[in-house]
């Protein structure tokens, strides 16, 4: 199972306890998905962000729904690469 | 593709022409820079990507005769109208001004917004969030505080910043207050207290303001699409 993650370059410089908000899911669960594909959008100091998918597979699980917050080096949704 | 690049001042400009021409260009791959600044015609509420309008805000909307927008970035919700300036500058992926953190890639946009406030002879900088003083959130407002890199004069914000990552290329956008808006229309179409409209009047300051001479609306986008430009050597 591979983590889908906003990388950690991004938060750079971003005040420790800020979130970034996940705006819109682009797949769903069980979907098939290509290795840098947008999975999702998300919002962080201002910035509308792609979330892009790390290798080929099936998106496993999203852990944060639309509208949800996350913290840097949390993963918002699991990848079962194929 | 050609003719939506280059650096033009819009003028007459409304929210939905900014929005169809950032559309346009991130549908390809961005090969060089451009620039765009508008100057609005008209109110618009324009919404961050984040925000939702409902339909109460819809009808608050269409009573006050004032359009209702979202933008692709993100950040709380700014009045357009004859007293904003708004600026889009569109990056290729791979641009020497991108940087990867995100509190830094304001950075560039910050610094160049307030060399060409001090060109026209206001005193104003781009700050550091860190150095930007403390005070309690109207989340909801782009306007109520400064996020990083944005320019404050004489301790009052006077520009927004904001941008929109994509694979195709990266679109910078300004608000820039040349005048003072009328708050309480943002306020009543997001129904916000109306006593928050004075404390973004506190919190914010325009052009209008800070000139001995105010100059015309047109004048203030020619000279900062000329600054912009001249930032990213392009021609106009």
């Amino acid at each position: 199972m591979t983590d889908v993650l906003l990388p950690d370059e991004v938060w750079e410089g971003v005040e420790p306890g800020t979130e970034a908000l996940v705006d819109q899911w682009l797949v769903r669960e069980g979907e098939r998905v290509n290795a840098g594909q947008t999975l999702a959008k998300v919002v962080l100091v201002k910035a509308n962000l792609e979330v892009t998918a790390p290798a080929d597979g099936v998106l496993e699980r999203i852990l944060v729904p639309a509208e949800g917050t996350f913290p840097k080096g949390r993963p918002i949704a699991t990848l079962r690469e194929t | 593709m050609s003719a939506a690049l280059g650096a033009i001042a819009v003028h007459a400009a409304s929210v939905q022409q900014e929005l169809e021409w950032i559309n346009l260009v991130l549908r390809e791959p961005v090969l060089q820079p451009a620039v765009r600044v508008w100057n609005y015609a008209a109110p618009e509420v324009v919404l961050g990507c984040s925000g939702e309008a409902d339909g109460a805000m819809l009808e608050r909307a269409s009573a006050a005769g004032v359009r209702l927008s979202k933008r692709p970035t993100g950040g709380g919700a700014v009045l357009a109208g004859p007293w904003l300036l708004g600026a889009s500058v569109v990056l290729p992926a791979r641009h020497p001004f991108f940087v990867t953190g995100l509190a830094q890639s304001y950075r560039w946009f910050g610094f160049a917004h307030a060399a060409w406030l001090q060109s026209i002879g206001i005193a104003a900088r781009a700050v550091a969030a860190a150095q930007a003083p403390r005070v309690p959130a109207l989340s909801w407002a782009c306007f109520a505080r400064l996020s990083h890199w944005e320019d404050e004069a004489g301790g009052s914000k006077i520009v927004g910043l904001a941008q929109c990552r994509r694979r195709n290329g990266t679109v910078f956008s300004s608000a820039v207050l040349v005048g003072a808006p009328p708050w309480e229309i943002l306020c009543g179409v997001l129904g916000e207290p109306l006593d928050d409209a004075a404390v973004l009047a506190r919190r914010t300051t325009s052009c209008a303001q800070l000139l001995a001479r105010p100059q015309p609306a047109g004048t203030l986008a020619s000279s900062l699409l000329l600054r912009l430009a001249g930032e990213l050597s392009l021609s106009h």
